[in-house]
């Protein structure tokens, strides 16, 4: 019964303090169209996070995930991270060694496959410890295995959680207790509930400080283990737990976080016991278990349930929309106290926090009456730790440290009712008020002296503050930002018709103030200087300044913003926690001891501590992959690619969870294109990248930050086609210089060949002039055609007439290369009709042509040659007339006559059927046949087609 | 051996081998009589069915245990209908027709003493054709004649894919609360 009401009552407290602590941004994971059901998370050196989903082992930057290597029906039962190395186990009894580039098989084991392994850890040294579910613990190392089970000792077969301390040790979580190994696997203690452990069944660890471990139980929630201690090992943080088991747990930043089945995700500060817890689901739904937890590198938690949404706590930003059931969102006034309270002002009254949230101290309700008509607008503490209240129309509240509260209002001497801002400087107090500036200048008495400023113009004053210097600022409604100095003399500082709202001091001496559409104000020796009047979070209504570290932290409607003096860059704080565009009330800002920033908008309380990665306009970028087509290439420095490989894509990603939308990068492809461009996207294609050595350079930067400096670059080279390498265009140019000198070769012989037949037929037509006209011939015809003139003078003149034909035939033929067979023969019968006429009948021609041969070719003047050389060798009488036969077909010519050779032969010169012989040769392949037979001679030659 | 007993051995012999190297396997209480029931408290409705056929063992040695439970077996509910539709839209107990808890209890008891002791119940716990280990704490009282284990403990559907439609939230709870009542005797006793 007695343990019953305690759960109860541990229920009942983590119930009841629910601020929504810390930041929660959720990220839902998409597969294509899919939604994968995420069962755990790690992160990579790189900052990556992988997850295993029921879809396989996912990879995301936040903005895009990767399916690295896909299940296909099994399940991944444990993840973790080794070096840059992924390790995941299968339900199949595979375990994968994964990079970016997809996954190995590091080994697979059929007892794995039985028993599946649980949890894995991969140490320093190489080794991968593997704990199962049955089969105690399996030690992978160099491709051997160790098995550690009962008979060495383990207390228990089902291994929950691996965990690795600080000098090498490991710490394993069974159904019976803690086991300590050393480096090897030996087993070096068995801590259990003799030993002081809460629960035997451990089923979550986690790495603390100090090289002591978190342990988390089934049913006693967590304590605080140390591996190194001989006794009093266990140190138990909480006294009854009813959250049910723990199913996983993380720790860092002084925050331990637990994962339970039914109640989300718990986070607790060190020591104290339950303080808040992330709400997974909307309130009065049963919460899904948490089924992996990850601390990333930037500080953040990452939870995942089962569902394809990753949820990302952000413990450097609290927003709590209410507490212990006040409503928060309607605060008027914040300040915070040296002690490290935090006052603050609500319809319902005055309340504290002792320490700002951080424990689960209750909040205390001051009794200053305060009401909807009259709300206090200013908190301040003074150096005596009294708080100072100031409310419109109700004057001004004191609450002392012994709990008493004076009120001064204008019938008790103060100037009047509407206080509007308090500033402490040692003992003097600063009112702003709707009737100028007041002041008091001894807090402590009891009954303080109020006194006027002068006046400085307009009456309304929204802010005031006392510099270290003697002087007091104050920021006016229309008169602007007025200074007064020791001597409580007016200067006005900017010119008349400007309003400022808030004022405040940085350092080293630097005094700031916005208004309405004045932007960001810095006060110069020269007056106001503004900026920012035109950026798009500063447009609108600032609500007030801080400093904030080495900046300056401004609530402006669009969302909280940070500006950098420095760079003059400009942080949207709204935009990474999720708070843009908000209402709040003037100057509802402070600063506490840890110079986190606090302020009330309409959405809640917010408490901001932004740590310098998230501030910093710092974007890790790395190259994730280089795909050619679908294929991932494997990653090398200098990546190196054939010709017809230079369908390239390379993916990028920047690491910037908070918002993984706000990321651009600017990339270039030296080599290629230098010009930088800016993308979204996280991967860039080119399909057609001409051969080459490039370099390709990426960097990462929120949109509106600015860039960085250093780029992530990988080299690429696409090698040549073989036959543009070197060797190739030496190959070439020699076959091309061969061919060419093949060909002038050629051409040279066709030339000189040319040139001879040139040659060869000048001389024939030489030879054949000379035999025509030689003086044998012509005495033969002037001797027949004197016989003519005297017997017949017709004949005579008919014999001349012959004779000119015969000779202008030859003129016109013998320039020509060829002639037709037609016409050679014409000049064939003017010859023979001049020889007939001196030898009568003793020769005969008898020609036999067919019709096709007559239009075949020959070369000028070599029948007649025949002819000629047939009259001129052989014997011809009136007894035995020589008939010279000419036949011709198709192809050939064939001129024969009886074989009878003259016994006085006139000199032969050769020429004759040697000439015939060589022009043919140049002409055509077939040959010229001389043949004696059958008492013939013959020659034949070919005919050549026009 | 009881035909129960005969069909939920390879079960239990499945167990027995998952636990390979424990200590040797002692005798089986085998389960009598047991009383399962669940119930979904909605705020329209309560809805509250009854199985008493389940078939279990336990292996005192090995502190093993497999208990198998015949969804069709239900009955109670408000209506006919009701139970058609717990058979069919929700549980499919034509596909999915028992639900199994087989593992093993953390706690070392003496089963040979009479008493009363609170272990807890660690395995693999299936409805619906889903798997969830469950840790489910129990009361275990060892008597002369066997033993007596009362639990009671939340079944969240979702976790076991069950889908109960937005129109029918305010009737069927998103949990159901099982309590179990089984009496477990030993083999020897019964076939005396």
């Amino acid at each position: 019964m007695k343990r019953k009401l305690l759960l109860l009552f541990a229920c009942f407290i983590a119930f009841v303090v629910k601020a929504q602590y810390p930041y929660t941004q959720h990220f839902d994971v998409r597969v294509g169209q899919q939604r994968p059901k995420c069962q755990a998370m790690v992160q990579d050196p790189l900052g990556l996070l992988w997850v295993a989903s029921d879809m396989g082992l996912l990879r995301t930057d936040g903005d895009h995930t990767d399916l690295v290597w896909e299940a296909n029906g099994a399940s991944i039962t444990a993840l973790t991270v080794g070096g840059k190395y992924v390790y995941a186990a299968t339900s199949t009894g595979v375990v994968l060694k994964c990079t970016g580039y997809g996954c190995d098989t590091l080994f697979a084991d059929t007892l794995l496959s039985r028993l599946t392994a649980r949890c894995l850890l991969a140490q320093p040294d190489g080794r991968l410890w593997i704990g199962t579910y049955g089969a105690g613990l399996l030690l992978h190392h160099d491709g051997a295995m160790m098995r550690v089970d009962l008979q060495e000792g383990l207390p228990d077969g089902h291994v929950n959680a691996l965990c690795s301390t600080g000098n090498g040790k490991v710490v394993a979580a069974t159904d019976q207790g803690l086991v300590v190994f050393d480096t090897k696997g030996r087993i070096l203690r068995v801590v259990g509930e003799e030993q002081g452990l809460p629960d035997n069944l451990v089923t979550a660890l986690a790495v603390g400080d100090k090289g002591l471990i978190w342990v988390g139980t089934d049913h006693a929630g967590a304590c605080q283990f140390d591996p190194a201690a001989s006794s009093r090992a266990i140190t138990k943080v909480d006294g009854e737990w009813g959250l049910g088991p723990v199913t996983a747990l993380a720790w860092g930043d002084d925050h331990l976080w637990c994962g339970t089945v039914r109640h989300g995700t718990v986070v607790r500060t060190f020591i104290d016991a339950v303080a808040t817890y992330i709400s997974n689901g909307r309130s009065g739904e049963v919460m899904a278990a948490t089924k992996g937890l990850c601390r990333a590198m930037d500080g953040s938690v990452w939870t995942c349930d089962g569902t394809e949404r990753l949820r990302r706590c952000d413990p450097d930003a609290l927003l709590a929309p209410e507490h212990e059931g006040v409503d928060l969102r309607g605060i008027t006034a914040l300040c915070s106290g040296a002690d490290g309270r935090l006052w603050f002002a609500t319809p319902a009254g005055v309340f504290s926090h002792k320490a700002g949230f951080a424990d689960q101290a209750r909040l205390q309700l001051h009794p200053i009456a305060t009401n909807v008509n009259n709300p206090v607008v200013c908190l301040r503490v003074d150096t005596t730790g009294a708080l100072w209240a100031g409310t419109t129309g109700n004057g001004l509240f004191r609450l002392r440290m012994n709990g008493v509260v004076d009120h001064f209002t204008s019938t008790s001497g103060l100037v009047n009712d509407n206080i509007l801002s308090i500033r402490m400087r040692g003992y003097e107090a600063w009112f702003a008020t709707l009737e100028g500036v007041a002041y008091c200048s001894q807090v402590d008495t009891v009954v303080p002296r109020f006194q006027q400023a002068p006046q400085m113009g307009s009456g309304f004053v929204y802010d005031v503050m006392p510099t270290a210097d003697g002087r007091v600022l104050a920021a006016t409604d229309g008169t602007g930002l007025v200074e007064l100095n020791s001597a409580m003399e007016v200067r006005k500082l900017s010119p008349a018709g400007t309003t400022y709202y808030s004022l405040c001091y940085a350092e080293p001496d630097e005094i700031w103030a916005c208004g309405p559409g004045t932007g960001l104000c810095k006060l110069t020796a020269s007056g106001m200087a503004c900026q920012l009047s035109d950026h798009p979070l500063f447009n609108g209504i600032v609500f007030g300044l801080r400093p904030f570290r080495s900046r300056i932290f401004a609530l402006a409607e669009a969302g909280p913003a940070l500006f950098d003096p420095v760079t003059n860059s400009v942080i949207d704080l709204g935009r990474v926690y999720g708070l843009s565009d908000i209402q709040a009330q003037l100057n509802v800002i402070t600063l506490d001891a840890q110079r986190a920033v606090w302020f009330a908008c309409d959405r809640g309380l917010v408490r901001l501590d932004p740590r310098e990665e998230t501030i910093g306009g710092k974007v890790p970028c790395f190259i994730t992959a280089v795909l050619l087509g679908a294929r991932i290439v494997q990653p090398a420095p200098l990546i190196e690619l054939d010709h017809d490989e230079n369908f390239v894509t390379i993916r990028f990603a920047g690491i910037r969870y908070a918002t993984p939308d706000a990321i651009r990068f600017e990339y270039r492809m030296n080599g290629f294109d230098n010009e930088p461009k800016v993308t979204r996207d996280r991967e860039v294609s080119w399909s057609h990248l001409p051969p080459g050595t490039y370099r390709f350079e990426v960097r990462a930067f929120l949109a509106g930050g600015p860039k960085p400096v250093e780029w992530t670059s990988l080299e690429l080279t696409i090698a040549r086609p073989w036959w543009l390498r070197p060797w190739a265009i030496l190959l070439w140019l020699t076959a091309v210089g061969t061919l060419a000198i093949l060909l002038v070769r050629l051409r040279d012989s066709r030339i000189r060949l040319q040139e001879r037949m040139e040659k060869e037929k000048v001389r024939f037509q030489m030879e054949v002039l000379r035999s025509q006209v030689n003086p044998h011939f012509l005495f033969n015809s002037f001797n027949t055609l004197i016989e003519l003139i005297e017997e017949n003078k017709e004949k005579a003149v008919q014999h001349v007439e012959h004779l000119s034909d015969f000779f202008r035939e030859i003129l016109q033929v013998r320039d020509k290369e060829l002639i037709p067979l037609r016409e050679e023969l014409e000049l064939v019968d003017t010859y023979f009709l001049l020889e007939q006429r001196r030898f009568g009948d003793r020769i005969d021609l008898h020609m036999e042509v067919s019709e096709v041969a007559l239009d075949r070719l020959v070369p000028p003047l070599t029948v007649q040659l025949l002819v000629e050389n047939a009259l001129k060798h052989n014997r011809a009488s009136d007894g035995e007339p020589l008939t010279v036969e000419l036949l011709a077909d198709e192809h050939r010519l064939t001129v024969s006559n009886p074989d009878r050779p003259r016994e006085a032969m006139a000199a032969s010169t050769g020429f004759g059927i040697n000439s015939i012989h060589q022009r043919y040769q140049a002409l055509t392949s077939d040959p010229v046949i001389i043949s004696r037979e059958n008492g013939r001679f013959s020659v034949s030659i070919p005919l050549i087609a026009s | 051996m009881s035909p129960k007993l005969r069909y939920l051995l390879p079960l239990l012999l499945f167990v027995a081998h998952e636990a390979a190297g424990q200590s040797r396997s002692g005798g089986l209480y085998e389960l009598s009589k047991s009383q399962i029931s669940f119930t979904s408290d909605a705020p329209m409705e309560r809805i509250e069915a009854t199985c008493t056929l389940a078939a279990g063992v336990i292996d005192r040695g090995m502190r093993t245990f497999a208990i198998r439970v015949p969804i069709r077996d239900f009955v109670g509910f408000n209506s006919r209908l009701q139970r058609e539709h717990f058979n069919e839209n929700y549980l499919e107990s034509e596909r999915f027709p028992h639900a199994v808890f087989e593992g093993r209890i953390i706690e070392a008891i003496d089963f040979t003493k009479p008493g009363s002791h609170t272990v807890r119940a660690k395995g693999r716990f299936e409805v619906h054709g889903i798997s969830e280990e469950r840790i489910i704490p129990c009361q275990i009282t060892v008597t002369a004649d066997g033993v007596r284990v009362k639990s009671s403990f939340d079944i969240v559907l979702a976790d076991h894919g069950i889908r109960i439609p937005r129109i029918v939230q305010q009737k069927i709870s998103a949990i159901a609360r099982v309590e179990l009542d089984m009496l477990f005797t030993s083999g020897e006793e019964r076939s005396r």
